[in-house]
């Protein structure tokens, strides 16, 4: 579903980030790690065509990102605050990107009924601008705004950073209950290697732009995974 | 202590983003404000050299200290307005062992640095020098200087401690605002008389010295008066903007128009909510007002070009200003568009609809100048075409060149964050181009001819508008990666 092939890019002519090839399966959910500069971030934007491949490309249903537009359609992503409208309201905001996304109000309201335990009644109705909400809040909403078209694909970086224990157990449930229910393709990275194992069926292991590790999830993963990061 | 606070100011200042800027508009920045100093001494020392000869029936001094409370009051609501509370600033000192009555001393001496405080002196030294000097005594002139400087900080003090108070309603300072106006009235209808009144406290300091102490307590009792509630009151969430419920409006009417009706509606609010955009839109009324400058002129009402010039400019005050930040104004979610938007052709059709709209709006707005003669009309009507059909092209065309990350937060006015060369560069296609259609009917002697050719060339970029903006998403297309890259670099 998303094929990556010979993909690098550069920054000044240093590579920070190498892959000859990837490719992530439908309803696969596959989690990234590394330290902080490994490249994750830099292969979720090169995923959703947010810059541009020094060589090589990523492909979703066979189109090449960097040179169409439907792959938007399925895609549902967060990665930081600049895909948050802040000076919006949580509600205007996804009225905003339902609008977008060609949503029906009753499409709509079924959304919110669907998050209301995930908000914990610290998101709607509040009267407030997304820019004053707290990080976490703000992080609840950009989540769920990537969530409201039920893409196919879901791309969230760090979704876990800044969220409250609660939330972020409800986030793990969430997310089980979209790969299993739905199928949803998901590719998620974060810095707690308990968070993305209890996530994700597969973890590529990235270290300076390259993939050290890529492991199916079995018993020892976890193991495997803080043994590797306390080498 | 002191030492480290003036060494970590200096160095904030230093680091600011205002000099974190190319050379060439820092140059461009540095003249403007050069000219503007330059333009303020020149017209004070010819207004004080020429006094008498402006009032032949009043006396100079007199006549001059008549201003002067006018002047303090302006003083006041122009602080009221963009001067700002330095209390934040030591938000990074609080948790130190340190005494409050430092701080608060620290912050309101901080004060005195605004800009605001030197105006005075290039309003006042050339009127001393060439209007008292000659004929008082130096203890007389001391006296003077003094009391001077005593108003000019109580002003200051004063106006921290109103603003402060009162941060969260600003339309107070419009009712201070009409209030000097309607005073002013009174006084030029000779019913009550400020201007007397001020003379009387500033002639008064030249023949009593002792006069000055009226405005040092003034000064003292303002600077107390901000010492006991900042010392009370130094918690940083007190001293910002109390937050309400917001209350929010949506705009029906646009809603009828689907995806573009919503991204336009998307750009109001922008304008509405975040602190840059909305303190541009004070402006408006300068650019419809500009016609009031040349038509009154016979000089001018012959000077064709001109009049394009200012039809160009009063018909497209929201295509201007919305205009140069395109694309800058959504920086801060930037890569949301880019992930959430399949179709860049719609969302750039809503900005043409805010541009065109609103030039739209501007000519029917300044109809009535066809009382100057109808050519005005004419003209209007041939900029306002021109401001529909080419002109947001022009203008969108150029926005992919922005690529500096704008913080809205901040207001506009002095404001050289996320300005760029791209600002500059824009208005001279903008003016340009219809003057350089008129140019060659000019020149042939058929000048009506001209003002034709600028609103058919804008009906035809209406016709044309898909090839047009065909070329806008394509451009933007090949440059999105620039622009993002930039916009996520917060600098």
């Amino acid at each position: 579903m998303i094929d990556t092939r010979n993909l690098t890019k550069q920054y000044g002519g240093q590579v920070v980030l190498d892959l000859p090839y990837l490719l992530i399966k439908k309803g696969e959910s596959f989690g990234l790690v590394g330290n902080n500069g490994a490249g994750k971030t830099t292969y979720f934007r090169l995923i959703l065509d947010l810059i541009r491949a020094t060589s090589g490309e990523v492909m979703i249903n066979n189109e090449i990102v960097a040179h169409g537009e439907n792959w938007k359609k399925i895609t549902g992503s967060f990665l930081d605050e600049n895909f948050l409208i802040d000076f919006l309201t949580p509600e205007e905001y996804f009225e905003f990107m339902a609008g977008v996304h060609h949503i029906s109000k009753g499409d709509l309201e079924n959304f919110y009924a669907e998050f209301e335990t995930f908000f914990n009644g610290e998101v709607l109705g509040k009267k407030k601008y997304i820019r004053d909400l707290s990080k976490g809040n703000q992080q609840k909403v950009g989540i769920a705004a990537a969530l409201l078209s039920k893409p196919e694909i879901l791309v969230l970086d760090e979704p876990f950073n800044g969220l409250d224990p609660t939330t972020q157990i409800r986030l793990i449930k969430l997310l089980n209950q979209l790969k299993e229910i739905s199928g949803t393709t998901m590719l998620i990275s974060s810095h707690d290697l308990n968070h993305i194992t209890d996530v994700c069926n597969r973890i590529v292991v990235l270290h300076e732009g390259k993939i050290h590790k890529d492991i199916q999830k079995n018993d020892n993963t976890l193991k495997e995974l803080e043994d590797y990061f306390a080498a | 202590m002191l030492k480290w606070f003036i060494r970590n100011e200096w160095r904030e200042m230093k680091r600011s983003s205002m000099w974190n800027q190319s050379v060439a508009i820092k140059m461009m920045v540095g003249f403007l404000f050069f000219i503007l100093f330059f333009e303020f001494l020149v017209g004070s020392i010819y207004f004080s050299d020429k006094l008498g000869e402006i009032f032949p029936d009043d006396d100079p001094v007199e006549k001059f200290n008549s201003f002067v409370l006018y002047g303090f009051a302006m003083g006041f609501l122009m602080r009221f307005f963009m001067q700002k509370v330095p209390v934040l600033t030591i938000q990074p000192y609080l948790h130190l062992p340190l005494r409050k009555s430092l701080l608060v001393n620290f912050v309101l001496g901080k004060s005195l640095l605004s800009f605001f405080n030197f105006i005075p002196i290039i309003l006042f030294v050339p009127f001393i020098i060439f209007q008292l000097a000659p004929w008082f005594t130096g203890l007389q002139i001391t006296a003077y200087v003094f009391s001077i400087l005593f108003t000019v900080l109580s002003v200051n003090f004063l106006s921290i401690y109103f603003k402060r108070g009162l941060s969260t309603n600003s339309w107070i300072a419009g009712v201070f605002g009409l209030l000097i106006i309607l005073l002013g009235l009174l006084d030029f209808y000779k019913i009550v008389s400020v201007g007397k009144f001020s003379t009387l406290i500033f002639t008064s300091v030249l023949t009593q010295p002792l006069m000055i102490l009226l405005p040092l307590l003034v000064l003292m009792a303002a600077y107390f008066a901000n010492y006991r509630t900042l010392v009370s009151g130094l918690y940083p969430e007190e001293n910002r903007k109390a937050k309400k419920g917001v209350a929010v409006h949506e705009i029906k009417y646009l809603k009828q128009f689907g995806a573009i009706g919503q991204l336009m509606q998307l750009e109001i609010k922008l304008f509405l909510r975040n602190k840059r955009p909305k303190s541009t839109l004070i402006f408006i009324p300068i650019f419809l007002l500009y016609g009031f400058f040349f038509y009154p002129q016979k000089i001018y009402l012959e000077m064709t070009g001109m009049l394009i010039f200012v039809g160009l400019f009063m018909t497209g005050p929201i295509l201007m200003m919305y205009g140069q930040y395109i694309l800058s104004w959504e920086s801060s979610y930037f890569d949301g568009i880019l992930t959430n938007i399949g179709d860049f052709n719609r969302y750039f059709r809503a900005k043409y609809y805010l541009m065109a709209g609103t030039t739209f709006v501007a000519f029917l707005v300044t109809m009535p100048y066809a009382l100057y003669g109808t050519h005005i009309l004419m003209i209007n009507l041939a900029c306002a075409l021109f401001n529909i059909g080419i002109n947001p092209y022009i203008v969108l065309f150029l926005s992919s060149n922005n690529k500096k990350r704008l913080d809205l937060s901040q207001g506009s006015a002095f404001n050289y964050q996320g300005v760029s060369g791209t600002q500059f560069i824009l208005s001279i296609p903008i003016f340009l181009v219809p003057l350089l259609i008129y140019l060659p009917f000019w020149a042939f002697g058929n000048a009506n001819a001209g003002i034709a050719a600028i609103g058919i060339t804008g009906l035809a970029g209406i016709g044309f508008n898909k090839v047009l903006m065909n070329f806008v998403v394509q451009r933007f297309e090949r440059r999105k990666y620039i622009i993002a890259d930039g916009f996520r670099n917060k600098n």
